[in-house]
């Protein structure tokens, strides 16, 4: 047998409220690899991508999280930071008062347990990123998220993963909301951080994203639970015939 | 069960003998002042629980009749201690016994206002404020400010107390001539005998209490910016009822911080009172322990044209208890009047309370007013932000009422008070789990 899969999820069941959403989800992830998560809407994606983070909202009721062999479940969600999780979330919530630049600061140094040292350092590295996911520098400045568009706040979102450098990157619905140039950026910016150290898993509605961060499988969520699983050869099929071939090969359990 | 009529604060000890011992030996207009003024405190009624401004806080809040009224500061050459007192023009340090002027501004006069009160404006206000009209009679340390015309000037005025069972009477009366400019930061502080803390152990012996009451004249086209710091004591009673009116052009802005004080009752009156007037009047204010913070603003538009804008944050933890009370009031005739009034305030466990009383009157019409008060908890969605970037829990929650606070910091516009305020919060944080 090899060693533990860098990222796992065990038969995982999740309720918000006294609703089920997750009835029972598993998915396992090789190190270096890139998983795409698709899914229609209300198929319990972003639930999913929610619960990796340990998001207080929502109750695991059955199964597990594994990270490197290790159960993410009794974790707060600073603790699954600094091991190496990274959400780049779906709506970045806006937090006036509090700095880009501050914040990035306060997170990496979070992150890695230890200062960054003196502010001009530490920014000179943040600036050859920003202009990398062209990313004005005035940002730095501006109150977090507020005021930022859709696609300033998604291009802040990889700004941070390129600053923390995380093992396990988890992009919930990135693309939403995406230009075809923001898009393009947002993918570069992915691609990046992409090697053997790197594993992704992108839940996207959309195969456009897929065209630019090429995964290398394949998965459905339907009603709480992953319905199809698949080479990057699906991608294609997806986009022609959408979820009802899978609809029909699931038949009425997957509703 | 029949509820007995609430009582008003005890001020029997404000009577003539107070009056003739503090005026034993000023000069006439000294004793014409202070009689003129005890005439007035005397007419007006205590205000008790039955009225609506004082309804929140009853009087065995204040029980200033276990204090003895101070005896007014002699003038000193002593050095000077104040910090960051190399950021102003002037320095006032008031102390229980002595006050030191330091001035280096020759657009700046500042006089004890015994030896002013034959140059000050005649527009002393008349008050129908009991504190204020208080504060007029039995002033113990008292100082008249005048700015002229020219470049901005920055004073500090320093007043620290001992908490041993005085009751002191800060008074300052400020006049900002046309088209001068003033920076005025006022520190407020208490100095313990014993460690006290923010909690329910009291004794008046080892306690301070403090009667204020400003006045601001600030002329056509002038500028006045007031930041007042009340980093009080945990023992400290405070009332202050200051007033400011702007004349026509003219522009005050208005920051008031209350982060000390066991009972803190302000009122700040500001009428804008010219055309082309405008008032920002910005508070800040975080209670903890049993600590009690009752603030009233009253934006009057007494003319047309007139602009006046307010926000006023707060937080609460432990038991305290914050209330705030916003008043917009336009004059008959007052057109054209842009009034704002904001109040937030961020309640961070259960059992502190903030009470948001906000409240219109208005005579005129073609007016743009508008007011609103929102009272709630931390936004669970911006903590979850932060700690999926690693960022602690208790250091999330900490980062983000320091970043509710800084709209409020803001507003002032000296670098030094703002580190000072920053400081402030975080050290009211810093127990905060």
């Amino acid at each position: 047998m090899s060693a533990a899969a860098e990222f796992e999820l065990r038969n995982l069941r999740v309720r918000n409220g006294t609703k089920e959403i997750l009835r029972g989800v598993d998915l396992t992830l090789q190190r270096g690899e890139t998983h795409a998560l698709m899914g229609p809407n209300g198929s319990g994606k972003s639930t999913l991508a929610n619960v990796i983070m340990g998001h207080p909202d929502y109750e695991v009721t059955g199964g597990d999280i594994l990270f490197r062999g290790r159960s993410l479940l009794g974790l707060a969600p600073e603790e699954r930071a600094r091991l190496g999780v990274f959400l780049a979330f779906q709506y970045p919530v806006a937090v006036p008062g509090v700095s880009v630049a501050r914040f990035l600061k306060a997170a990496v140094e979070a992150v890695r347990g230890k200062s960054t040292g003196g502010a001009g350092g530490f920014l000179k590295g943040v600036r050859e990123q920003m202009k990398f996911l062209e990313i004005t520098e005035a940002f730095l400045d501006r109150g977090l998220n507020e005021g930022f568009s859709g696609g300033e706040k998604k291009r802040l979102e990889i700004l941070q993963m390129l600053l923390l450098k995380p093992a396990l990157g988890v992009l919930d619905e990135t693309d939403s909301g995406l230009d075809i140039d923001a898009l393009r950026i947002v993918a570069e910016g992915v691609n990046r951080l992409r090697g053997p150290d790197l594993t992704l898993l992108v839940i996207t509605h959309y195969e456009r994203l897929l065209k630019l961060i090429e995964p290398d499988h394949l998965h459905v969520l339907m009603n709480g639970r992953i319905v199809f699983s698949g080479g990057p050869e699906a991608v294609k099929k997806l986009e022609e015939h959408g979820y009802d071939w899978i609809r029909e090969q699931v038949g009425a359990e997957a509703g | 069960m029949h509820t007995p009529e609430p009582t008003g604060i005890d001020l029997s000890r404000f009577d003539a003998d107070a009056l003739a011992q503090l005026s034993a030996g000023a000069p006439a207009a000294v004793r014409a002042q202070r009689a003129a003024a005890f005439e007035l405190f005397s007419a007006l009624p205590v205000p008790a629980a039955r009225d609506e401004e004082w309804r929140h806080s009853p009087a065995k809040l204040f029980p200033l009749a276990d204090f003895q009224l101070a005896a007014s500061p002699r003038a000193s050459n002593a050095a000077q201690t104040a910090d960051g007192r190399d950021d102003f023009d002037a320095v006032i340090e008031i102390g229980d016994e002595l006050f030191n002027i330091q001035n280096r501004s020759a657009s700046l006069g500042i006089l004890p206002l015994a030896e002013a009160l034959a140059t000050l404006p005649a527009n002393v206000l008349t008050t129908k404020r009991k504190f204020a009209a208080l504060g007029q009679a039995f002033w113990t340390a008292g100082f008249f400010i005048r700015a002229r015309a020219g470049a901005p000037v920055r004073l500090l005025v320093n007043w620290r107390f001992t908490a041993d069972g005085k009751l002191h009477v800060p008074r300052l009366v400020v006049a900002v001539e046309p088209d001068a400019q003033l920076i005025l930061v006022e520190r407020f502080q208490g100095l313990e005998t014993e460690t006290a803390s923010f909690s329910k152990d009291w004794k008046s012996e080892t306690a301070l209490a403090v009667i204020g009451a400003h006045e601001f004249h600030v002329g056509e086209g002038a500028k006045l910016e007031r930041v007042a710091l009340h980093e009080w004591s945990a023992s400290t009673l405070c009332i202050a009822e200051d007033a400011a009116v702007v004349a026509g052009r003219g522009r005050a802005d208005w920051v008031t911080a209350v982060l000390g004080g066991r009972a803190v009752k302000l009122a700040a009156g500001c009428d804008v009172a010219g055309a082309g007037a405008v008032a920002h009047l910005s508070g800040l204010y975080f209670a903890g322990g049993t600590q009690h913070v009752d603030q009233r603003t009253v934006q009057r538009h007494s003319s047309p044209d007139t602009t006046s804008h307010l926000l006023y944050k707060g937080a609460v933890r432990d038991q305290s208890h914050s209330i705030y009370q916003g008043l917009i009031q336009a004059a008959r005739g007052a057109v054209r009047v842009d009034a704002y009034q904001m109040n937030r305030n961020l309640v961070l466990n259960e059992g502190a309370r903030a009470d948001s009383l906000p409240a219109l009157e208005i005579d005129a019409d073609d007016l743009k007013c508008s007011h609103g008060s929102a009272t709630g908890s931390l936004d669970p969605e911006q903590i979850f932000y932060l700690r999926a970037r690693g960022i602690a829990e208790a250091e999330a929650r900490r980062l983000l009422i320091a970043a509710y606070f800084e709209e409020v910091i803001g507003k002032v516009s000296h670098a030094g008070v703002q580190d000072r305020l920053r400081a402030a919060v975080a050290q009211k944080m810093e127990t905060l789990s």
